[in-house]
C-alpha cells in the first residue's frame, strides 16, 4: 500500500466517525406528537398517599393516531378507530408530568405540533396563577408561542374528549375558531401562548376564550374569561353578549349580526366592517374620562319590518337603532367591567402607556392596585352605523 | 487536496463590500435584540443601532483610509513602515489573539445554539469540533476562494432572511413600537455600547484590501458593507419589537430564532421554517469564523514568514476549540463575549486611527 491510499483510508475512517455520530436520530414514526394539552385540578382519593396529596395538576395529552387518520379520510363516514387517543397523568409539576408521560407511552412525546392548551376555570383561578402551569410551555425548546389558550367551562378534559363527526382531532377543533370570527362576532379572538407570556410580562389584563362542552359532539366560544395580569389568576367571566359589546370595544370585531328592534319588530344587521378609537377627554388622573368611538359598517339582514328600505329617512332610523343598540350594550358592559370585576379587559392600560406615557405614569402604580383609579375612569361610548345595503330583496310582502 | 487556482486573483469593490458585510453579520443577529431590548425602553433601541452604526461606519472609514495609503502591502507591511517593526508586531499579536477569542465565542455560540435548537443529545464538543474541522479547512485554502464563498453565501442568507422578515409581518403589531423617545440618553448609549460588538468585523478591510483590484475604493467597499448589516439588524430588531413587544424580547433568550419559529405558512411543509432559517444562520457564522480565522493565520505567517500554512492551522484550531469550551455556563459565554467586545472596540477603534494618524504625521505613503 502506498502513501495515497494509506491517507485515503485514514480519511475515510474518519470521516465516518463524524459522520455516524447522530446522537439525535427519531424516526417520524417513533414519535408521539401531542396536539392538546388540557389541564385540571387533580383527583383526591378517600386516602391519598404521601405523593399524590402533593400532586397539583391532572393533565391530559391528546396524541395522535396517524394510522386511523389516514383510513378516516379514504373510508367514508365509517371510522369506527378514533384518529386520536388520550392520556391523563396527575403530577407535582408540569415537566415531571411530562416525564411521566413518557411512562405511559411507547414512544417519545413530541409537543412541536402542539396547537390548544385547555385550562379548566377552577385551575385558572387557583392562587398560583396560569405562570406556573405554563412556564413549562414556554421555556421548553421544542415549544412553540404559537399554541392557542383557552380556558373551558367545567372540566378541562371533557372537551379533548369531543367527537367531533367532520374533524378527527378534537385540539385541532379547538384551534380553528377564530376563523370563524368573520361570521360571528361574539367569539374572542385566538390568544396564543406567546401573547400570554407577553401579557403577563406588561402586567396587562387580558381576556382569553371560555368555551363549554355542548353534548358530545359540539364546543361553544360563547364566553370569556378575565385574567388579572399581576395576579395571573382568571378573576371573572364575560357571557355572550358582553363579549361582544367587549369585541367592540378592543377593537376586535371582524363581522357578524347584531339584532335590534326596529319599530318594535326584531331585526338583524350584519357587519361588514368594524373599528373602534379611543380618545381621552379628561385627564385628571381622579376623573379620566375615556371617550370610545365605534363605527360599523353593515347591511340589513333580518327584519320583520315593511318599510321602504331604499328611503334615506328609513335607512337613517335603522341606523340609530342598530347604533342605540351597541352603545347601550358596551356600556353596560363597561360599567360591570370598570366597576364591578375593576380590571382592566377593555385595554384602556394598555392605551394610556402607549399614547400618553406621561400621564400612564402617574396613574400605573395606582391603576388596578392600590387607589383603583381604574374603578372609577368614565367611559363614554359613541357609536356611529353606517347601513350601505338591504339586502337582496325591499319587503317581504306588501302592506 | 490541491486548492483551485483562480485565475484572476483580485476582487471588485462590490465583491469586497458583499465580503465586509458578511463578516459583520453573524451571531449578534441572534442575541442583539434581547440586549438592546433589555437596555431600552419601548421601541427605542433604534436610536442606539443607528448611532452605533455611525460609529461603525466612521471606523470603517478611518479604516479603509489607512489602506488606500498603503495599496498592496499587508497589514503588516505598512504597520511596520509606520510604527517600527517590534510595535507592529505586537498590534499584529493582538489582533491574532483578538481573532482566536472571537472564533472561539462564534464557535461555542453556534455549538450552544444548534444543541438547543436542533441537536438536543449530541455533546457540544463533538458540535464544536465538527464546526472547527470544516473551518481548518476553508481558512487554510486562499484567500481569495474565501472571499468568493461570501459572495455565494450572502444573497442566499439575504433572501431568507427577508422572508423571515415579510413572512412576520402577519403578526406584527405597531402599537408594540409605541410609546417613542421614551427612554433616557444614557440607556440609548447603553443600548449602542451592546450592539457595538454586532457590528465589529469591517476592521478586516485592513486586511483583505490587498486584494482588491482597486485599492483606492476601499472606504466606499466598507461604507456599503457596514450599512447593509446597520440596516438588516435595524429591521430585525422593529420586527422583533413589533411581534414580542419589548418586554418579550428582553425575556425570550433568542428573539430571532423565535421569530422565525412563529412563521406558519400554509401546507404543512413550512411549520418548521426555523430549520432553514438556522441553515442560512449557520452559514454566515461559518463566514465569518473561518474569516477571521484565515486572518490570524497570515498575519502569523507574514511576521514568521517561515511557517508553514497547515503548521500555523494545526496550531490555531486546537487553541480555538479549549478556549471555546472553558466557559460553564451561559453567563460565563456572556462574560466571555463581554470582554471580547471591550477588547474588540478598544483595538478596532484605537489602532486605525492612531496609525493613520502617525502615519499622516510622517506623510508616509506606501506607494512613493
Amino acid at each position: 500500500m502506498n502513501s495515497r491510499a494509506l491517507k485515503l483510508a485514514g480519511a475515510l475512517l474518519g470521516s465516518s466517525l463524524l459522520l455516524g455520530g447522530c446522537w439525535d436520530r427519531v424516526e417520524i414514526d417513533q414519535r408521539n406528537f401531542v396536539i392538546g394539552v388540557a389541564i385540571d385540578e387533580p383527583l383526591r382519593p378517600e386516602q391519598p398517599s404521601d405523593s399524590q396529596a402533593k400532586d397539583k395538576y391532572r393533565v391530559t395529552f391528546q396524541i395522535v393516531v396517524p394510522s386511523s387518520l389516514k383510513a378516516g379520510q379514504t373510508q367514508s363516514g365509517g371510522g369506527s378507530k378514533k384518529a386520536y387517543y388520550n392520556v391523563t397523568v396527575q403530577e407535582k409539576s408540569m415537566s415531571s408530568l411530562y416525564a411521566k408521560l413518557a411512562l405511559r407511552t411507547s414512544r417519545v412525546p413530541f409537543m412541536e405540533h402542539l396547537k390548544t392548551i385547555i385550562v379548566s376555570s377552577k385551575m385558572a383561578q387557583s392562587p398560583e396563577g396560569l405562570n406556573a402551569m405554563f412556564d413549562f410551555f414556554l421555556r421548553e425548546y421544542d415549544m412553540r408561542r404559537s399554541a392557542h389558550v383557552i380556558v373551558s367551562k367545567g372540566e378541562a378534559r371533557k372537551l379533548l374528549e369531543l367527537n367531533i363527526p367532520n374533524e378527527p382531532m378534537s385540539a385541532i377543533y379547538l384551534n380553528v375558531f377564530d376563523r370563524n370570527r368573520r361570521s360571528s362576532s361574539f367569539i374572542v379572538p385566538q390568544v396564543r401562548i406567546g401573547d400570554v407570556h407577553e401579557n403577563l410580562l406588561r402586567f396587562e389584563t387580558f381576556v382569553l376564550p371560555e368555551v363549554s362542552v355542548i353534548g358530545k359532539e359540539e364546543a361553544a366560544f360563547n364566553n370569556a374569561a378575565i385574567i388579572d395580569g399581576r395576579t395571573n389568576r382568571m378573576v371573572g367571566s364575560l357571557s355572550n353578549l358582553e363579549v361582544q359589546s367587549l369585541n367592540f370595544m378592543r377593537d376586535a370585531v371582524k363581522g357578524g349580526i347584531v339584532g335590534f328592534k326596529f319599530e318594535g319588530k326584531s331585526s338583524a344587521f350584519q357587519i361588514d366592517k368594524a373599528s373602534r378609537t379611543i380618545e381621552v377627554t379628561n385627564r385628571d388622573p381622579d376623573r379620566l374620562t375615556f371617550k370610545i368611538k365605534v363605527s360599523v359598517d353593515g347591511t340589513l339582514n333580518e327584519t320583520g319590518a315593511l318599510d321602504d328600505f331604499t328611503d334615506p329617512a328609513v335607512i337613517e332610523r335603522i341606523e340609530q337603532s342598530v347604533s342605540r343598540t351597541i352603545k347601550s350594550r358596551c356600556e353596560n358592559t363597561a360599567e360591570l367591567i370598570l366597576r364591578k370585576i375593576k380590571k382592566d379587559a377593555i385595554g384602556l392600560g394598555a392605551y394610556l402607556n402607549r399614547n400618553h406615557y406621561r400621564l400612564w405614569q402617574k396613574v400605573e402604580n395606582n391603576w388596578e392596585t392600590g387607589e383603583n383609579l381604574l374603578s372609577r375612569v368614565s367611559l363614554q361610548v359613541e357609536v356611529k352605523t353606517r347601513m350601505r345595503r338591504s339586502g337582496n330583496i325591499g319587503k317581504i310582502r306588501r302592506e | 487536496m490541491k486548492p483551485f487556482d483562480y485565475a484572476d486573483a483580485k476582487i471588485r469593490t462590490r465583491e469586497m463590500a458583499i465580503t465586509l458585510s458578511s463578516i459583520v453579520f453573524g451571531v449578534g443577529v441572534l442575541t442583539m435584540p434581547r440586549m438592546l431590548a433589555e437596555a431600552t425602553k419601548s421601541s427605542d433601541a433604534w436610536i442606539s443601532i443607528v448611532i452605533a452604526g455611525a460609529v461603525a461606519l466612521l471606523l470603517a472609514w478611518i479604516a479603509s483610509r489607512l489602506t488606500v495609503r498603503f495599496p498592496g502591502k499587508t497589514f503588516y507591511e505598512y504597520t511596520s513602515a509606520v510604527i517600527s517593526k517590534p510595535i507592529a508586531s505586537a498590534v499584529t499579536a493582538a489582533f491574532v489573539a483578538y481573532y482566536i477569542g472571537f472564533t472561539s465565542y462564534e464557535t461555542r455560540m453556534i455549538a450552544n445554539i444548534s444543541k438547543q435548537y436542533l441537536f438536543e443529545r449530541t455533546p457540544v464538543e463533538v458540535i464544536a469540533i465538527a464546526f472547527l474541522v470544516v473551518i481548518a479547512y476553508s481558512a487554510s485554502g486562499t484567500q481569495i476562494s474565501l472571499l468568493r464563498l461570501n459572495v455565494l453565501f450572502l444573497p442566499i442568507v439575504l433572501a431568507i432572511l427577508l422572508f423571515v422578515l415579510v413572512a412576520s409581518t402577519d403578526l406584527f403589531d405597531a402599537e408594540n413600537l409605541k410609546p417613542l423617545f421614551i427612554t433616557k440618553p444614557l440607556d440609548i448609549a447603553n443600548g449602542s455600547k451592546e450592539s457595538v460588538f454586532s457590528f465589529l468585523g469591517f476592521e478586516m478591510v485592513l486586511f483583505y484590501a490587498v486584494h482588491m483590484r482597486q485599492p483606492a475604493k476601499a472606504p466606499v467597499a466598507s461604507a456599503i458593507g457596514v450599512l447593509i448589516p446597520v440596516a438588516l439588524y435595524l429591521l430585525v430588531y422593529l420586527m422583533v419589537i413589533g411581534v414580542f413587544n419589548n418586554e418579550g424580547a428582553a425575556n425570550i433568550q433568542y428573539p430571532t430564532v423565535e421569530l422565525a419559529k412563529e412563521i406558519e405558512l400554509p401546507g404543512e411543509f413550512f411549520e418548521r421554517f426555523e430549520s432553514l432559517f438556522f441553515t442560512i444562520w449557520i452559514m454566515t457564522v461559518f463566514n465569518t469564523a473561518s474569516m477571521s480565522v484565515n486572518v490570524s493565520l497570515h498575519c502569523l505567517r507574514s511576521m514568521f514568514p517561515s511557517l508553514k500554512k497547515h503548521a500555523a492551522v494545526i496550531g490555531i484550531i486546537p487553541l480555538v476549540y479549549i478556549v471555546s469550551l472553558t466557559p460553564q455556563t451561559v453567563g460565563e459565554i456572556q462574560a466571555l463575549g463581554q470582554s471580547l467586545s471591550y477588547s474588540g472596540t478598544a483595538l478596532v477603534g484605537l489602532v486605525p486611527v492612531s496609525l493613520l494618524v502617525i502615519a499622516k504625521a510622517r506623510g508616509l505613503k506606501g506607494n512613493e
